[in-house]
């Protein structure tokens, strides 16, 4: 019943591969493949021992973690402390730049012995576990790195398969791990990673069966492929759509604009229209629906009630034909309908918006300079913990908040408060909290949770699509227990 | 004839400098910074990794001594590094030419196969059915955008015969025959519009020639008809068309990306387009300097054909 090769078409032209360094859903995905976690989530969504075989803390700022012995790399370098050591400071290194580095600044990694590390958080922190599981903290051959090898093209980590050709932007070819750690896994033999940018050649890919599985299905076609005899569609919520405001200019710096904004907005027409039904609206916190920590007082915080949206912003004393720029990106048709939707909605208000459509390039400049005066962003859920309000909206960090220097010290206060409890119970109550006072600030305005739909042939064996903050993990996950039934 | 060539090779070299300058010059003023997007949603807003890693890319240097650099190690053969990948630009580039020229010279093939006779039967019966139907399917030919054309074709032979791969590149030293099946769809989709043009062309240039003194007289020493046409008309009658199919031959290497991006066929323009978007400016001069070079040769190439079909070209 094992075996197989599947061939998974994905959306990104992955052009490195440097396990720190996030460059889309699709590299997660070859990111599992090659490299392992000190810890893992599995498809129940449960965390469990990866390259650490076990973990203890007291504080929850000293964790001492004991590890796998017997695991080899690819390149045939056994595994030690001293890779897990080398492996966390470099993605602590500024010029790694690693996607999760503010997650983990501070830690110190000592050596205990070959097989057992001591982290050391400068406070309390409950969400360290969490961080290590995520791909993003991959765990790579210090011997390895001693010979400064190229991480953007070639991979040498413990992962269940082995990467054996490349060619940046346009395939990977990954063969089984005959040592991978896990017996009995992984089941194929073969991935040949196809990467089609272009939708409509993604989605014939697949309906004319040159490939077994696609990722990122278009939403336009998430109905069709469904009818289809011999396809299966597998849609969950793990992305949220918002506007991502820049609390530092004029009007927008006062909370009752940017909450005006959120009264205006159609979110019920955006998700029919510009997700072709396969979104859900969010009145609320992004919080999934399916977390501990979802806040059902807060799910209809907003409404789509221009009267009230006209009430604020005359209270704010906005004119009546206040003109706003609304940044947006070209590349995606999501992106396009939300802005035209947005815009007809505060035309309704009295604000006039002026679509700027740039291309990506000109999106990340645009973000990391604050020079924008909202714009519309899709979010992934970094995190499988309340801790990512701290990425989101944590005046240090550069995802959003520090370029434009935005800073609220309630949120300050409650996410170091929350970061330090272990006890969920005291946790639900701080991030409760937090959330009241994010929609209070409203920084963004929610608009929807997107599905992100996957689709494969009758053939493929054993993916389950994951939701929430596992969404973009999902694939990696399943790939070392998927096969190819013939 | 070596004269010619010198001098045609001179001032092709001196194109391509000139070209190749402005390439240089313009795509800085391109805005977007290349080290921002390269250090991605993190590490874009610390400047002091911003200013390291613009000086390992060679950034910070003004930008005229940025190009004498760039100048010197072309001249050293080197077209430098990939900012993404941090491979050299040339493996890169020699790795697409081979793949784009693949469906360049089949689709041309395929247009003067089928091309040229029909618009020679266009030109000798223009008010034939023939005729009719040369010119039909000349303007459909060309006028069809390579979108269309393309999604037709995959419709037909992939997703209703199932004769095809809809899209996808398999490397032939993997999989010979899976290679060429999958080239067929895209070579066809150039081959279409180039047939379009090549019919029209050869139609029009034949009937200017076919009325022609030498070919009345060709015709009154006793030629037939059909001898009259091919031996004496058509040669001349083909120098605009060899114009032409040089010259479209040439911008198609970097102008496939629709034809690239619906095949999923990773050649120099997917190259060129993803590096421009990714602000990756040497691969971007790299490859657009190879597209100024294949282009400058294919002229070339059509001066020559043109100069051994008419020997006055020579000289001139």
């Amino acid at each position: 019943m094992a075996g197989g090769t599947l061939r998974y078409g994905m959306v990104t032209e992955v052009s490195s591969l440097d396990p720190h360094v996030y460059v889309g859903s699709s590299w997660k995905v070859l990111n599992a493949a090659f490299y392992d976690t000190l810890l893992a989530f599995t498809q129940d969504a449960r965390l469990v021992p990866a390259l650490a075989e076990s973990w203890d803390t007291s504080d929850a700022k000293t964790y001492v973690l004991r590890l796998r012995k017997g695991v080899r790399f690819h390149g045939g370098e056994p595994f030690t402390a001293q890779d897990v050591k080398y492996s966390l400071e470099r993605a602590m290194d500024p010029k790694t730049g690693a996607t999760l580095r503010e997650n983990l600044l501070g830690t110190k990694v000592t050596v205990v012995d070959d097989f057992t590390v001591r982290l050391e958080r400068p406070t309390p922190d409950a969400t360290l576990l969490n961080v290590l599981a995520m791909p993003e903290v991959a765990i790579l051959s210090s011997e390895w790195m001693k010979s400064n090898p190229n991480v953007k093209v070639k991979a040498n980590g413990t992962g269940p398969f082995i990467l054996k050709e490349y060619e940046p932007g346009v395939r990977a070819v990954a063969e089984k791990n005959p040592n991978y750690f896990r017996k009995g896994q992984p089941l194929l033999d073969r991935v040949e990673f196809r990467m089609i940018k272009n939708d409509d050649a993604r989605v014939n890919a697949l309906r004319t069966a040159a490939v077994d599985m696609i990722e990122f299905v278009p939403w336009k076609d998430i109905d069709t492929l469904k009818r289809q005899s011999g396809i299966k569609v597998e849609a969950s919520g793990g992305a949220f759509m918002n506007l991502w405001i820049n609390t530092k200019k004029k009007p927008l710096d006062d909370p009752r604009v940017r909450r005006a904004l959120a009264f205006a907005v159609d979110r019920e027409a955006i998700s029919k229209a510009a997700f072709f039904g396969h979104g859900s609206p969010l009145y609320g916190p992004p919080t999934s629906p399916d977390s501990p920590y979802f806040n059902k007082d807060l799910a209809s915080a907003f409404s789509h009630d221009p009267q009230k949206a006209k009430a604020l912003l005359k209270e704010a004393g906005v004119p009546e034909g206040q003109e706003l720029e609304l940044l947006v990106f070209q590349g995606l048709g999501i992106y396009t309908s939300t802005a035209q939707i947005v815009q007809a909605n505060l035309k309704q208000v009295g604000i006039n918006a002026r679509i700027k459509l740039v291309e990506w390039a000109n999106v990340v400049e645009s973000k990391n300079k604050g020079a924008y005066d909202f714009m519309v962003y899709g979010v992934n859920v970094k995190l499988p913990d309340p801790d990512v309000y701290a990425y989101y909206f944590g005046a240090d960090s550069s995802y959003w908040a520090s370029p434009i220097g935005f800073r609220d010290e309630t949120i300050e206060t409650l996410v170091k408060k929350g970061r330090a409890l272990t006890d969920t119970d005291a946790r639900k109550k701080v991030y409760a909290e937090l959330e009241r006072r994010v929609i209070e600030v409203s920084p963004w305005v929610f608009i929807n949770w997107r599905d992100q739909a996957q689709a494969y042939r009758d053939s493929v064996q054993g993916y389950k699509q994951l939701g929430g903050a596992l969404s973009e993990s999902g694939p990696g996950i399943a790939l070392p227990v998927m096969w190819i039934k013939r | 004839m070596l004269m010619f060539l010198c001098r045609r090779l001179a001032a092709a070299a001196i194109m391509v400098a000139i070209a190749s300058t402005l390439v240089f010059f313009l795509i800085h003023l391109l805005p977007g910074d290349p080290a921002l997007l390269l250090l991605g949603e993190q590490g874009a807003s610390n400047p002091e990794v911003v200013g390291r890693l613009r000086q390992k890319l060679n950034l910070d240097a003004p930008l005229p001594t940025q190009y004498v650099r760039w100048v010197g190690r072309i001249v050293r053969g080197d077209l430098g590094e990939s900012f993404q990948t941090g491979l050299p630009v040339a493996q890169e580039v020699a790795r697409r030419i081979p793949r784009s020229l693949e469906l360049i010279v089949a689709g041309l093939v395929f247009a003067v196969a089928v091309g040229i006779p029909l618009g020679i039967l266009g030109a000798r019966r223009p008010n034939a059915l023939g005729g009719w139907l040369s010119s039909a399917i000349a303007v459909v030919g060309f006028s069809s955008p390579s979108f269309v054309t393309g999604i037709l074709l995959i419709i037909g032979f992939s997703l209703w015969l199932q004769l095809l791969p809809s899209s996808g590149y398999i490397p032939p030293l993997e999989n010979p025959v899976q290679h060429l099946r999958h080239a067929i769809l895209p070579s066809l989709t150039i081959g279409t519009n180039f047939m379009g043009v090549v019919t029209r062309m050869t139609r029009a240039s034949v009937m200017d020639v076919l009325v022609k003194d030498y070919v009345r007289t060709a015709r009154a020493k006793g030629l037939s008809d059909r001898l009259a046409t091919y031996r004496h008309a058509l040669p001349n009658s083909l120098i605009p068309v060899i114009a032409i199919v040089g010259v479209r031959a040439g911008n198609l290497l970097g102008g496939m990306v629709i034809i690239e991006a619906l095949f999923d066929w990773p050649g120099l323009s997917s190259l060129l387009v993803r590096a421009c978007f990714d602000r990756d400016y040497l691969m971007i001069q790299g490859a657009l300097l190879a597209i100024f070079v294949i282009f400058v040769l294919f002229s070339l190439l059509v001066d020559l054909c043109q100069g051994l079909i008419d020997p006055q070209l020579r000289h001139a």
